[in-house]
């Protein structure tokens, strides 16, 4: 009886979720212990720093808006199997888009042409750039966790080159503001009860993107066939569907998505792109989709959790540094990495061209 | 128990390397394995049968460490096995070689067999010693082991013997092999019964998990049947007696009394499209075909309703065979003409299924363009529609939403069948289609390619199964080195097709008599 018990609680904790969540609290305590303060405490002003007050439980959404469309981004292409390692540099980039073609609109363009063509704007220059990785792996059978991560350091190279030699306003490293067509509204708006946060609607786009996507998965061919092949391409490779085409357009399609995450930050916040803004969502978005393992709510869960230590940071950040977070959200995703057997398998899979001689 | 033996004087005598007692083992509501007890002992051959599904995998897996029970105990070398792990396990003695080879494709052979028990000369490794086991293993198996050859470059007789090889290399005292000879050709199973003859008579003990009934007759000492989980009988053979009479005995244990005579009618309802297949056009014409390495030069013809068999040493071109049938590769040089096809894939776990997917998404697996509408969308109810008539035609379970991994061997391959069957293909090609599978499957899957041909289609049945061929076809080609090298009538002995196989046409046949 205590041997299956015991069993019970150890697959429990072997579960993404939970490991990251536990470890997550146990690095909290060390950590808060270590600078003296009293982990209960600080858990106790965490929460009233977020969930305690509309206005903190504004701020974590906005925070949480930009990993929920890079998360959902990381998440479509683990579902093929596919590591992408470079929703990174692939917002980067899609940000850079946002602000210069927002900010070149003629001034009165109104909002129903402004927003979707800054955003299919941000999309396609996400897509663009994940379509390198996404070439190099179907023509060559390059590892796409490789390529990703050398593509972000691109990003980041070219997108202060690009500033620095025209894009940005002179003297800055930010670009014109977008035109007032192309902004997204703040939440505020609507509901007085968020004043003076900047959550935008991005986050309900955001929301309903998720939905959409994970819809998607199920009731359309490309959603399916991306997941049969992430559980076994070489069985689809057998059935001739163009395994590897499916492979690039899920990569393609990651891209477009983590550049959607523009809408948070570009668009529903600042109004103009500046060098290093939304820094760091494409890589907490690795976090998320691992978190939230395929679900639209976990997804959703897993983006307000990480925006809640975004937070929280801040609100702590008088008793202790708000760096700690960020360990905190490094433990949170070893954690989860470690458990999360969907990732074990994208890292270790050959690449696909390997799997078929030449012959 | 008619044809029982003084079991406790022989059983008793022999030292028992491994024991069960009690074991149960569940996964999910399936329990599969209740409460079986089982000794198995040094110095035998111990042959474990049944069905697919029989549970003889499971309780061999929880003897080797690799599974733990639910209840019950596993006492190894003398002790109850604690920690349960494989780790322990091979520590005592007891490995476990599985259907699916667990070794490195790019290492070499040696490396291979050190990996993980590597001999060290002051912390670097000792490849002269290792080099100097290894041979020593070899000798004493009577094989040649191709030591710096890569494990990818050889067959999977060799990579068998590797396996074993490599299990001795831990010292193992019990080898559990699960369906050895499933992969096998006749000649190739013969050569390893003599190598695990001459382990048994070295002291060691052998256990062999196997589906076919001859070889329990040819080379068991001791007979384990299983159904349903439990243990049915496990007892000497006794080699002075009526063996075809305990064969039997063994037979209708393994299906349970009654679908024995179900499964032979099926079997000897031979090919009923047989007298229209002559009548029949061509559904496929190959000409000069060369792919690779590993077609040379290869002419085929197929008539419609007819049944014509591929026998043929693993290595021998098949492979090429089904990937030019099946669209994967173009010949090189020659002539295919014919289709469309559908092609039932050798392994059905790599290639054929995606086991971590629903039988809803197998069944129709690779045709969701048929049922996508213009704006990609799945037209749902059509595509359940055609999934739950297949399913229902399959004969296996008929819970779509089911995952495949959760099915027995022979469940999935009716799966694999039926979808290929479904396509309404002028031509059928099927590599192995009951590899691994148990009577009563095989019987289905063989009334099922009877019926494509009854139908109209073409069928061509590649096995290394040899009463497989001669049960179904209506004419056995034999390939070898990427040519059809005869033609032969299904009442070919398996002598006259080995010496084809083997390329020793006109010489006499001395293949792999132990």
């Amino acid at each position: 009886m205590k041997d299956v018990a015991s069993r019970a609680i150890g697959d429990l904790f072997r579960t993404p979720a939970v490991a990251g969540l536990a470890a997550g609290w146990l690095a909290f305590c060390l950590l808060v212990w270590l600078y003296g303060a009293s982990p209960r405490e600080m858990a106790g002003l965490l929460f009233e720093g977020t969930w305690g007050t509309s206005y903190g439980a504004g701020q974590v959404l906005f925070k949480a808006t930009p990993l929920l469309f890079t998360g959902l981004a990381v998440d479509l292409a683990l579902r093929a199997g596919l590591f992408n390692i470079g929703a990174e540099g692939q917002l980067a980039v899609a940000s850079l888009a946002a602000g210069v073609v927002g900010s070149r609109l003629p001034h009165g363009t109104p909002a129903i042409v402004a927003l979707p063509v800054t955003l299919a704007a941000a999309m396609g220059a996400g897509a663009a750039w994940a379509a390198v990785p996404a070439l190099m792996k179907a023509r060559f059978g390059a590892h796409e966790v490789i390529s990703t991560i050398v593509m972000n350091r691109i990003a980041d190279g070219l997108v202060g080159l690009l500033l620095a030699s025209g894009l940005a306003l002179a003297g800055s490293v930010r670009t014109a503001d977008v035109v007032p067509g192309a902004r997204v509204p703040r939440l505020e708006v609507a509901l007085s009860a968020f004043r003076g946060s900047a959550v935008s609607f991005a986050i309900v786009a955001a929301v309903v993107a998720t939905v959409a996507v994970m819809v998607a998965h199920e009731r359309t061919r490309f959603g399916r066939e991306i997941g049969l092949i992430g559980k076994n391409a070489r069985a689809m490779e057998a059935e001739h569907v163009p395994v590897r085409r499916r492979l690039a357009q899920a990569l393609v399609a990651s891209g477009a998505v983590a550049g959607a995450a523009s809408l948070g930050t570009v668009l529903g916040y600042k109004g103009y792109f500046e060098e290093g803004l939304g820094a760091g969502a494409g890589f907490g978005g690795i976090a998320v989709a691992l978190l939230g393992r395929g679900s639209a709510a976990g997804l959703v869960l897993a983006a307000l959790l990480f925006g809640t230590l975004q937070q929280g940071g801040l609100a702590l950040n008088a008793h202790v540094p708000k760096e700690l977070m960020d360990v905190l959200q490094g433990v949170v995703i070893v954690a989860v990495a470690l458990t999360d057997v969907r990732l074990r398998r994208a890292v270790s899979a050959a690449p696909v061209a390997s799997t078929k001689g030449a012959g | 128990m008619a044809v029982g033996l003084p079991e406790s004087a022989s059983v008793r005598g022999a030292r028992a390397l491994a024991v069960a007692r009690a074991v149960e083992k569940r996964f999910g509501e399936i329990r599969a394995v209740r409460g079986v007890s089982i000794e198995l002992e040094a110095g035998r051959i111990h042959a474990v049968c049944g069905e697919n599904g029989a549970g003889k995998s499971t309780l061999l897996k929880v003897l080797a460490g690799m599974l733990v029970p639910d209840a019950g105990e596993v006492v190894v070398g003398g002790a109850r096995l604690d920690p349960h792990t494989p780790r322990e396990a091979i520590r005592r003695g007891v490995s476990m070689v599985l259907q699916h080879f667990a070794l490195i494709p790019v290492f070499t052979v040696l490396e291979n067999l050190m990996l993980g028990a590597e001999p060290t000369k002051r912390g670097a490794l000792d490849e002269a010693s290792a080099r100097a086991r290894a041979q020593a293993i070899a000798d004493d198996l009577g094989v040649k082991l191709p030591l710096d050859e890569r494990v990818e470059a050889l067959g999977i007789g060799d990579r068998q013997r590797v396996e074993i090889a490599r299990a001795l290399f831990r010292d193992a005292r019990l080898l559990i092999l699960d369906e050895p000879t499933a992969v096998l050709t006749k000649s190739e199973a013969t050569q390893l019964y003599a190598t695990l003859r001459r382990l048994v008579q070295a002291g060691k003990g052998v256990v062999v998990v196997t589906h076919k009934l001859d070889e329990v007759r040819d080379h068991a000492d001791v007979v384990t049947v299983m159904r349903r989980g439990e243990l049915v009988f496990s007892r000497p053979l006794d080699r002075d007696g009526d063996v075809g009479a305990q064969i039997d005995a063994i037979g209708s244990a393994i299906m349970g009394a009654g679908s024995v005579a179900h499964a032979r009618a099926g079997d000897a309802a031979t090919g009923a499209g047989d007298a229209a297949a002559s009548g029949g056009g061509e559904a496929l014409v190959m000409e000069g075909v060369r792919v690779g390495r590993g077609l040379v030069d290869l002419s085929l013809t197929l008539r419609e309703g007819e049944i014509v068999g591929v026998a043929g040493i693993e290595g021998n071109g098949q492979k090429e065979l089904v990937a030019v049938l099946g669209g994967d590769v173009a010949p090189d040089a020659g002539i295919v003409r014919g289709g469309p096809f559908a092609i039932v894939r050798e392994d059905r776990q790599t290639e054929g299924l995606v086991l971590d997917a629903s039988l809803r998404d197998n069944v129709v697996l690779g045709e969701l363009g048929r049922f996508a509408r213009w704006h990609g969308g799945i037209d749902r109810e059509a595509l359940e529609r055609e999934a739950r008539a297949r399913i229902e035609r399959s004969g296996a379970p008929t819970d779509l939403d089911r995952l495949a991994r959760t099915l027995s061997g022979g469940n999935q391959q009716k799966i694999v069948v039926e979808r290929a069957l479904s396509r309404s293909a002028r031509v059928v090609v099927a590599a192995q289609p009951t590899r691994g599978v148990d009577l009563a499957a095989s019987a289905d899957i063989h009334a099922k390619l009877r019926d494509a041909a009854a139908r109209g289609a073409g069928v061509l049945v590649i096995s290394a199964d040899l009463d497989e061929l001669r049960k179904l076809a209506s004419r056995i080609v034999v390939l070898a080195r990427g040519r059809i090298v005869a033609e032969l009538p299904p009442t070919a002995t398996d002598e006259e097709i080995g010496r084809h196989m083997l390329g020793l046409e006109g010489e006499r046949f001395d293949g792999a008599t132990p």
